[in-house]
């Protein structure tokens, strides 16, 4: 997911949740937007200023800040 | 205790206040944005008033994270509101994640019904909702509700009412694999019901407008423009019905002075009353403007769009995207902006965020940099003012977030901030919803700041005419005092050393002070006391700017110069001169010390900040 890729706005990278790692506030607030181990999700790359990141996961359209996509184990 | 108390429950922007909305048959306003609403609105249902409705804000879950979710919390368990029912909301095209509340209400033996929002999209985009179905695979009962056209409003007030009235037991913590699996339980049902893949398809439109709108470098600019054009057409937009109502009113106060210019009440009416109303008046197109592109920017779901792209930098300054909103609140007003804080899950977020609120350029500062920015660009292109205006919006944010950094790194704390954020569909917003909203929170704006205004304007004009006498050649004649003789020019003298560091007299200085009512009254202020010249004889003819942009100090010299303008425009943009918001930032932060600390510290930096630029300009004889 490097900065010239995440510049394409055709980006679309397909994904698997393996598991949710970090402070139970983020991780249970990510398994209450659907974010659990075995969800298939794209990545649409990161908004400006290295900013948010933008995913798809099957309905939710979502914004996740860095510290919060880290929790994703993917 | 009554047992008709019915909660509407649901995730952040699944359509409850649509659906309270045509319940109770009021006008809240509904936005395409998670979290606006903050606190719980209690209305009756339409045709029953023995039914009581509670619109409750949105939330995930009934495990609260923000003081907004509370509030849900609350209402449900809390019991003082007595709720015996329930109408869980869910959008239809995110019922898999919207359903999990349902399972939780469930285990709380909560009685409920199940609305399903969004209809209109499912209809629109071919995405079949088979609702027989999903009624087999979940024992709970389910409601179709188009928010449009209201369809299924009957229906689902029968299931309200058949529902047996229950107390809301307790809800015991759930664990991450209790979590897991009831999503996993709720998805696998829902899919049953619809053939794979095709829910996507509504995404894509709103994904392929997003790859622009997000896009690192394009979303930047896109955001920097789109907000430069709401906030310059504030200008652009309203000067040719502005010049319109400035014409009516100087009109009128010619034709009441014309029935008898030697009465006192003429005067009153005519100099005292209209000359003050109608200069604030004169501003009401812009503030209808400033609502109608805020509204826009809500109910087209770009406001999540820009709350996530300053995620980022707003972040390095102690803030999160989520502050954006009640930051945005504040260009509008300050009191629901404070409100509208509810949604930060971090404490100390919503310190910093309410302390810096009264910093955002408020709807009762736009008469006031309205009128100066004229005064700089008097006789230039409007385009000029216009672009003016939208810097001073910047800077006015510029000043917040670095107050904003300040705070940030002064309060410390472990509490971390959550942000992930929802982006809604893209909607056209229903202009006629924009518009009549728009036109109710105008009408809102002259409510709130009309009756400071008539106080002021006769408690000015007294001050300003009084004490009198009669005229010695005629004695029917009443002589008022000249302005500096009046009983408000004495004071306005006696206070002048104040005011003096900031390039201005004491003419200036009674607005300042009056504006501490309401930043409003400092315009009408102006018109009342420049349109008295020094022979006593008001002179309506001229508009407020040429008065102005005419008007002498003591020695002589223009006293509207480009460094005492500069220096009012940064009092008004620092000063807290509005007691409601300090009442609000009491209730809001629960400190009166909090309050006391932003009012005499914003003031105070106002008054610093603006003489010492003041006096750094005129170092240049600017």
């Amino acid at each position: 997911m490097d900065n010239q890729k995440n510049r394409d706005p055709q980006l679309r990278i397909s994904l698997v949740i393996v598991d949710l790692v970090g402070p139970v506030e983020i991780t249970e607030r990510l398994r209450e937007f659907g974010l659990r181990p075995g969800v298939p999700l794209f990545y649409f790359g990161r908004t400006g200023f290295g900013g948010a990141h933008l995913l798809q996961a099957g309905n939710a359209w979502l914004a996740l800040r860095e510290s919060e996509f880290q929790c994703l184990k993917m | 205790m009554s047992e008709n108390v019915v909660a509407l429950v649901g995730a952040p922007n699944s359509g409850k206040t649509t659906l309270y909305n045509w319940l109770t048959k009021s006008q809240y306003k509904t936005v395409n944005y998670p979290g606006s609403t903050v606190d719980y609105a209690v209305g009756t249902l339409a045709g029953d008033s023995e039914i009581q409705i509670i619109d409750t804000p949105g939330t995930y879950s009934l495990f609260p994270k923000s003081q907004d979710e509370q509030v849900t919390h609350d209402v449900l368990f809390a019991g003082t509101l007595g709720v015996r029912r329930v109408i869980l909301v869910c959008d239809g095209t995110q019922i898999e994640r919207h359903l999990l509340i349902g399972y939780q209400l469930q285990q709380a033996g909560i009685s409920f019904v199940v609305a399903v929002t969004m209809n209109d999209l499912l209809v629109k985009n071919k995405i079949p909702l088979n609702l027989n179905f999903i009624r087999k695979e979940f024992d709970f009962s389910f409601v179709l509700f188009d928010g449009v056209n209201g369809a299924g409003l009957d229906a689902l007030i029968t299931e309200v009412k058949k529902l047996p009235p229950r107390v809301p037991g307790q809800l015991d913590p759930w664990s991450a694999k209790k979590f897991e699996q009831t999503s996993d339980l709720i998805e696998k049902k829902i899919n049953i019901s619809r053939p794979a893949g095709k829910q996507n398809q509504l995404l894509a439109r709103t994904q392929g407008i997003d790859r622009w709108l997000l896009h690192p470098v394009f979303g930047v600019a896109f955001f920097f423009i789109i907000m430069s054009v709401i906030f310059a057409s504030i200008f652009w937009v309203s000067a040719p019905v502005m010049d319109a109502v400035d014409q009516f009113f100087a009109w009128t106060a010619r034709a009441i002075l014309s029935v008898n210019p030697q009465s006192l009440w003429v005067q009153f009416l005519s100099d005292g009353l209209v000359v003050s109303i109608g200069a604030v008046l004169v501003f009401v197109p812009q503030i209808f403007i400033l609502f109608l592109g805020i509204g826009f920017l809500e109910s087209s779901g770009y406001l999540s769009r820009a709350s996530t792209i300053v995620d980022r930098p707003l972040l390095a300054l102690g803030l999160s995207g989520r502050s954006f909103v009640p930051l945005l609140s504040g260009f509008a007003c300050a009191v629901p902006a404070m409100m509208a804080s509810r949604n930060l899950s971090s404490k100390k977020e919503r310190w910093i965020v309410n302390f810096i609120i009264p910093l955002m350029t408020c709807s009762a500062r736009i008469p006031v940099f309205a009128l100066l920015i004229g005064l700089l660009f008097y006789r230039q292109s409007s385009w000029w003012a216009g672009l003016a205006m939208a810097a001073m919006y910047f800077l006015s944010l510029a000043v917040g977030m670095t107050a904003s950094f300040l705070l940030s790194k002064i309060i410390r704390t472990k509490e971390k901030s959550l942000f992930l954020m929802e982006l809604p569909l893209y909607r056209w917003p229903r202009w006629r919803v924009l518009v009549k909203q728009s036109i109710l929170r105008t009408q809102g704006y002259i409510r709130r700041a009309g009756p400071m205004i008539f106080l002021f304007a006769v408690i000015l004009w007294i001050g300003a005419h009084f004490p009198i006498e009669k005229e010695i050649q005629d004695p029917q004649i009443w002589k008022t005092a000249s302005l500096d003789q009046s009983y408000l020019g004495q004071l306005g003298k006696n206070m002048e050393p104040l005011f003096e560091p900031l390039g201005t007299d004491w003419r200036v200085g009674i607005g300042l002070i009056s504006a501490f009512a309401a930043r409003e009254v400092f315009v009408s202020s102006l018109a009342l006391v420049f349109n008295i010249p020094q022979d006593g004889k008001p002179d309506s003819e001229k508009g407020l700017l040429k008065t102005l942009s005419q008007a002498t100090n003591e020695k002589g010299q223009a006293l509207f110069k480009f460094s005492s303008v500069v220096g009012l425009l940064i009092f008004f943009m620092i000063a807290l001169q509005c007691m409601s918001t300090f009442i609000v930032s009491i209730k809001e932060n629960h400190s009166l010390k909090f309050a006391l600390g932003q009012l005499v510290g914003l003031n105070l930096l106002a008054y610093i900040v603006s003489v010492s630029v003041v006096q750094f300009l005129q170092m240049f004889q600017i």
